[in-house]
């Protein structure tokens, strides 16, 4: 009974602390919410971007050529070893003979009659039978390049794809920059949190000097600027998820629009996939934000 | 609180108090009061009274003896423990200390509030206490727009809503004019009759001269003088030397 009491009272003094403090719980809220609306937009990148890779990497490979004069039992061995990799979830032959034929497709379609005149029943790639080898993780293209070429009897290794590999590096940009924006902004949220709390103390000083004679317990006294904090911490996240909400599905509507040619590679997590972890992440961030920052504020100015 | 005859609400033992300044505030006081008592505690500025009724708020500590309050030792209380400690002490100012932007309802209710009390309590609280210092008619009014004798029944109806067993003022009527400072010695000695012990530190020759009570004199941080001017004579001669 009395500690619903009190707990009432400090939510109640709580909000009010948010009314009476009105320009400190604007400035403390924004940041929040702008810091939160940032890590959203990095978010929605980080997390497709993952989700492309994901969905890319297996139709991406590499392709290890021959040296010259191998024997068929060597390249039966060296897709042996290879296939028997972790990260290799397929590994394919082709012919020097497909890979003419390939080639001729994909590049000379138009003009295929042209090509065969030039060249005759000639196979320019007679020496370009490979390995086709395909990742389960495109994250490992690099080490797998690698050790395919230490491989012997490989004379050449081509990556074939450089849009996985440079999403791969845009991905990991993104979540460097993304980290260091979002710090710096938690910091200076942090303190803005502290400044609003603090003043909030400063102005009600002798309502707490009298809160104490009368025999108000440290908590009763606390409760308010932490529930005050908390809850300047949850609007502030509520505002950018809201927001984010809303322009989520307009903007990969708009992307999916603009770089049609881009479809294969472009593929998009639904709002819902991605908000069962925003939602979560934002206001747990959010509301720890405001949480500590009121308490570690109120430790420092309110003891007796 | 205790109800054997023996232990004294308060008491003193040789209590001495520094200031980290080195201004020795109080030296060796020992004191005794009863329960039920009333006391004036007069004495120069800078005497050390304040620092005396801070030491009985545990908002100091006593840098020499020791402190009991109804026989229990609270000289050293854990910081935890004072809140606790406190709603058993009123306590009063010169400078009322009314929260000026709630009703004189509110303020006294605010008392209620800290210590968790229900609505339907405090209500019945709140307004049992104002009517005792007569104030019933002022409940919705703010303290701007009330006396300074009013404001200072707002201030000793919100120490007394909790129901202490002791009331501590310090120059309670130290704003007032004669005869608002008048009222209130009224008022605490009526508080008083209905079982609170009473300690006024206080300026106010004339009402320590008429109420005829017990009158402790401090000078230079020592107890100069003790007399009791009633009939009440709760100190004998032995009594005064040692307090266990
Ligand atoms: N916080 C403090 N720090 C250092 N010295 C103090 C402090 N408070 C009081 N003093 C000193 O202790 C002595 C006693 O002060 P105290 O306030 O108890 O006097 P007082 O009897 O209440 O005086 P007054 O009648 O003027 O209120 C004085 O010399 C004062 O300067
Ligand atoms: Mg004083």
């Amino acid at each position: 009974m009395k500690k619903i009491s009190v707990f009432l009272y400090s939510i109640r003094q709580g909000f009010k602390n948010l009314r009476k403090n009105r320009m400190f719980t604007v400035a403390s809220v924004g940041t929040i919410a702008a810091c939160l609306f940032l890590f959203g937009l990095f978010y929605f990148v980080a997390g497709n971007f993952q989700h492309m890779i994901r969905n890319i990497g297996t139709s991406v490979s590499i392709t290890a050529f021959f040296e010259e004069g191998i024997s068929e039992e060597q390249i039966e061995i060296i897709g042996k070893t290879i296939r028997e990799r972790p990260e290799v979830s397929d590994v394919r032959y082709i012919s020097a003979e497909e890979a003419w034929e390939r080639f001729q497709e994909e590049r000379y379609a138009d003009s295929r009659k042209q090509i065969t005149d030039t060249f005759g029943e000639d196979n320019p790639l007679a020496e370009s039978a490979s390995y086709e080898i395909y990742l389960k993780d495109i994250s490992q293209q690099e080490s797998l390049v690698a050790y395919t070429e230490s491989v012997e009897g490989i004379r050449q290794v081509n990556r074939s794809d450089e849009i996985a590999e440079n999403l791969a590096n845009i991905n990991k940009l993104v979540g460097y920059v993304s980290g260091s924006i979002i710090l710096i902004l938690f910091v200076v949220a942090m303190f803005l949190i502290r400044t609003s709390i603090a003043t909030g103390i400063t102005v009600r000083k002798t309502e707490i000097g009298i809160m104490r004679l009368i025999g108000a317990s440290d908590y009763f006294i606390r409760a308010p600027f932490v529930v005050e904090g908390v809850l300047l911490g949850m609007i502030g996240a509520v505002i950018p998820l809201a927001i984010l909400y809303f322009i989520y599905e307009r903007v990969i509507e708009y992307i999916a629009e603009r770089f049609e040619s881009l479809t294969g590679i472009l593929t998009f997590l639904s709002t819902g996939q991605i908000f069962s972890m925003l939602i979560p992440l934002c206001l747990s961030l959010g509301i720890g934000i405001g949480f500590f920052g009121s308490f570690l504020t109120v430790r420092r100015h309110l003891h007796v | 609180m205790s109800g054997q005859k023996n232990v004294p609400i308060i008491a003193l033992d040789h209590i001495s108090k520094k200031y980290s300044t080195g201004v020795e505030a109080l030296e060796e006081v020992t004191l005794r009061i009863e329960k039920g008592e009333f006391v004036f505690v007069v004495g120069q500025s800078g005497s050390g009274k304040s620092t005396l009724i801070k030491l009985l708020l545990k908002e100091l500590q006593p840098t020499q003896g020791r402190l009991y309050i109804g026989g229990r030792q609270v000289t050293r209380l854990p910081r935890k423990q004072v809140p606790r400690y406190r709603r058993n002490i009123g306590v009063v100012f010169q400078d009322f200390l009314l929260l000026k932007d709630r009703t004189v309802y509110e303020n006294v209710a605010f008392a209620q509030q800290v210590i968790g009390k229900s609505k339907k309590e405090t209500v019945k609280n709140v307004t049992d206490i104002l009517v005792t210092v007569g104030l019933a008619e002022k409940l919705d009014v703010y303290p701007e727009q009330l006396s300074g004798g009013e404001q200072q029944r707002v201030a000793i109806a919100r120490a007394l809503v909790n129901r202490p067993t002791i009331l501590l003022a310090d120059e309670p009527t130290g704003n007032l004019d004669p005869a608002n400072a008048w009222e209130i010695m009224s008022l605490l000695d009526k508080v008083n009759k209905k079982g609170t012990t009473v300690i006024v530190v206080t300026h106010n020759e004339e009402a320590v001269n008429i109420m005829q009570k017990r009158v402790i004199t401090l000078q230079n941080g020592t107890v100069i003088s003790d007399e009791s001017k009633s009939g009440y004579t709760p100190m004998t001669g032995k009594a005064r030397g040692s307090v266990l």
